[in-house]
């Protein structure tokens, strides 16, 4: 009566997390059966997850058509770029502004902060203006060096390099190291984990985002997978099987990833109090 | 010894991370191996074969029709002398799937034809088309040319940011219904890239099923009813018609239609006011409201263009409003269709859309473009065009090409829309006609999903679409 009493919980827990993965999964396990199926039988009333007559012909018309690999090539070009970047201005900024003491450096970082409320279609147009002068129109350095610096990975930062105690520093200080020594070997190994929740946040962001690859690429050759898809979708005919077989397919990377990085990925979520 | 274990742990994250990395190149890898180039040439076709639909499931019309090949032949056999050399291009447009690769394939024609200009087309999404677009034209960087779909947008030409296309060159005898849209305080701001108008479509197996003439489609609103209420099944969930009814430009434009068929217009003839809350316009809105609660004929689901396909496609709806470029998809379906020109209540009325390519006033080279336009409009290129994609010509000569002959005699759902021409009308080209039709697609919405009186929604609305006019006169 007891273990029932305490395994009733478990397993309603249980059931309820069940449920919750099926739910999660159920639009995922619908795009790869309507990418097997043929247009017709998509349309077809009712629900069925096995197709009929599984074809791959979707998938070779998206193949055919559009660039997808160029897509996909593009995105993770890009996105690995930002991230790198990223990194690098919000490691630079974050522990100049815990550490290091110049005029005005609350105000700055107050004012850092603040660019957090100014919504990304005001700045657009002068960032694009900044661009076409620079003559970075449809290139990888127009989609990748405006999004270069981000204000949450400079707070994110400068509040992890704000709980490393002083005395490390000191203590490399009376060893003799410089500032750039300090950051690169005794404080950066000690943000692992802050660093990897940004590069996190910071990949999936550039991943994700479409506005300003929409406005910038004017061409195939740079265009990201978000942009290509809201081509296929965004239509007066929705081809839709050829559609589900090319989100399928660029799907396909971040899954590898993911499944690679899970750990890291829970922990930047843990850490960084992300959510959905 | 914590030394070692982290040191384990480095080279264990180190091949995770390498096995990632190659585990990602090879995908894109497999994927660039069975990548083809977007425009690759296409099979040679049966010489015999009559033009097919462009149906989205059948293989691409360009390559089981389309004489591509031997157009192309044709094209350089025929070449027009180099006037210009080397020059490049740039066109936005927003069809995707078949009507992409058709465009694409195409325009690949053009450029291999020894005019010396290469066209570069880039795909660009529907919705967002006009931002971009705007984003270009403020920083001084737009396109050669745009699709602009239903029409010109006419703040572009009082702004002067596109040409007046009288200045390079003649215009062809267009049809009459292609003048609206594209002709904006006496100037002609664009060429047509597509035609289109809505019919009233319908499923024949469920007219047979229902003891109708799967022949003859409704012909008047009454017919509507009373076919709708023999084809309704509340117990299979099946519905006579669906109509959309989210508050996007397409639910205005399909109603628009029944606005007209009531006698009705949107505005007044001078385009100084709203005229869609007249009498006809509460007819029009009433009927679409009791076709969904005193017939119980229509589904209430909120659909937008996408929806009423989708809904139409699964084979339990029997009739609902098309346009030409979805003929094919709908012709490749499981079950036949028919169609019919819009059913008439006190006449006959539907929307004339289409698409249209403006020239941009900061493009560089203008006369090119003009030449691409002029090889666009041409009767066997523009004939070409609607036989692959369904669309509509835009001169009487088109009609006359065998291209399209052959099309029509092969695609029985196309004859409806040469039928409506007569009957086709755009909504006005007036500044602020976005907004508008957005004002007047919430009031749909309202009164068919949110049971709000009709009358009194489309007066609010007309107050709306009023102080729209009034603010772009100021």
């Amino acid at each position: 009566m007891i273990k029932l009493g305490r395994l009733l919980p478990k397993a309603l827990l249980l059931l309820v997390l069940l449920v919750g993965a099926a739910v999660t999964l159920l639009p995922y396990v619908w795009m790869v059966s309507s990418s097997l199926k043929t247009e017709a039988e998509v349309f077809t009333a009712g629900i069925s997850f096995i197709p009929a007559h599984p074809t791959l012909d979707a998938y070779s018309k998206a193949l055919e058509r559009t660039q997808v690999a160029r897509y996909l090539f593009n995105s993770m070009f890009v996105s690995t770029g930002e991230t790198l970047l990223v990194c690098t201005t919000s490691v630079l900024a974050g522990y100049s502004f815990a550490r290091l003491r110049f005029p005005g450096r609350d105000l700055i970082f107050l004012i850092v902060l603040g660019t957090m409320m100014i919504p990304t279609q005001v700045t657009m147009i002068p960032s694009f203006i900044i661009i076409k002068w620079l003559g970075w129109i449809d290139t990888y350095q127009g989609l990748i060096v405006p999004r270069a610096v981000m204000a949450f990975g400079i707070f994110l930062m400068r509040q992890f390099f704000m709980t490393i105690p002083y005395e490390l520093e000191e203590a490399g200080r009376i060893d003799g190291c410089n500032r750039p020594r300090l950051l690169f070997q005794i404080m950066l190994p000690l943000t692992g984990p802050a660093l990897a929740t940004l590069a996190i946040f910071s990949f999936t962001n550039a991943w994700n985002e479409f506005f300003w690859p929409l406005i910038v690429t004017t061409s195939e050759d740079v265009k990201t997978i978000q942009v290509a898809l809201a081509t296929m979708r965004g239509g007066e005919v929705v081809e839709w099987t050829t559609l589900m077989a090319t989100v399928t397919m660029s799907a396909l990377p971040t899954l590898v990833v993911y499944l690679l990085l899970q750990r890291y990925f829970t922990k930047g979520i843990i850490m960084s109090g992300i959510k959905g | 010894m914590s030394k070692n274990i982290s040191r384990r742990l480095a080279r264990r994250d180190f091949l995770r991370y390498a096995l990632a990395g190659g585990v990602g190149t090879g995908l894109l890898g497999v994927l660039a191996a069975c990548q083809q180039p977007a425009a690759a040439p296409t099979t040679a076709p049966k010489a015999t074969e009559a033009p097919k639909p462009a149906a989205t499931t059948a293989p691409a019309p360009a390559a089981t029709t389309a004489p591509a090949p031997a157009a192309t032949a044709a094209a350089a056999a025929t070449k027009a002398p180099a006037k210009f050399s080397g020059v490049t291009l740039n066109l936005w447009q927003h069809w995707s799937g078949n009507l992409e690769k058709v465009l694409r394939d195409m325009v690949t024609e053009f450029n291999n034809s020894g005019r010396g200009i290469t066209m570069n087309v880039t795909t660009v999404p529907l919705s967002d088309m006009w931002t971009k677009v705007l984003a270009a034209v403020a920083a001084g960087a737009p396109p050669d040319s745009y699709t602009s779909a239903a029409m010109v947008r006419p703040e572009l030409a009082k702004d002067r940011a596109i040409e007046d296309l009288n200045k390079y060159g003649k215009r062809p005898d267009l049809l009459k219904a292609f003048d609206s849209p594209t002709v904006f305080m006496g100037g002609w701001y664009g060429v047509p890239n597509n035609g289109g108008l809505w019919t009233m479509c319908y499923n024949k197996e469920l007219y047979t099923k229902a003891g109708l003439d799967a022949n003859k489609g409704p012909q008047t609103w009454n017919d509507l009813v009373e076919h709708g209420k023999k084809l309704t099944d509340p117990a299979s969930n099946q519905f006579g018609i669906v109509l959309p009814n989210k508050p996007v430009s397409w639910t205005t434009e399909v109603w628009y239609g029944f606005l007209l068929e009531a006698g009705g217009d949107f505005l007044t003839p001078d385009n100084s006011a709203a005229a869609f809350n007249s009498e006809a316009g509460v007819k029009a809105l009433q009927f679409w409201v009791d076709l969904a609660y005193t017939h119980k004929v229509s589904s209430l689901s909120s659909m937008d263009n996408n929806g009423v396909q989708a809904a139409y496609s699964t084979g339990k709806v029997g009739m609902w409003t098309m346009y030409p470029v979805i003929s094919g998809s709908i012709g490749a379906l499981n079950f036949k269709s028919g169609n019919n020109p819009a059913p008439k209540d006190v006449k006959q009325g539907t929307h004339f859309a289409g698409t249209y390519m403006p020239m941009m006033s900061g493009g560089k080279n203008k006369e090119a473009l003009w030449e691409f336009f002029s090889w666009w409009m041409q009767p066997e290129t523009n004939g070409k065009w609607c036989a692959l994609t369904g669309g509509l010509p835009i001169t009487q000569a088109v009609t006359q090409t065998q291209v399209y002959k052959d099309y029509l005699k092969s695609q029985p759902l196309a004859q409806a829309y040469v039928d409506s021409f007569d009957i086709a009308k755009p909504l006005p080209l007036v500044i602020g006609i976005s907004e508008m039709e957005q004002v007047v697609a919430e009031a749909i919405e309202a009164a068919v999903i949110g049971k709000q009186p009709v009358k009194a929604t489309l007066d609010t609305a007309a107050q709306k679409v009023n102080d729209i006019i009034k603010k772009y006169k100021s």
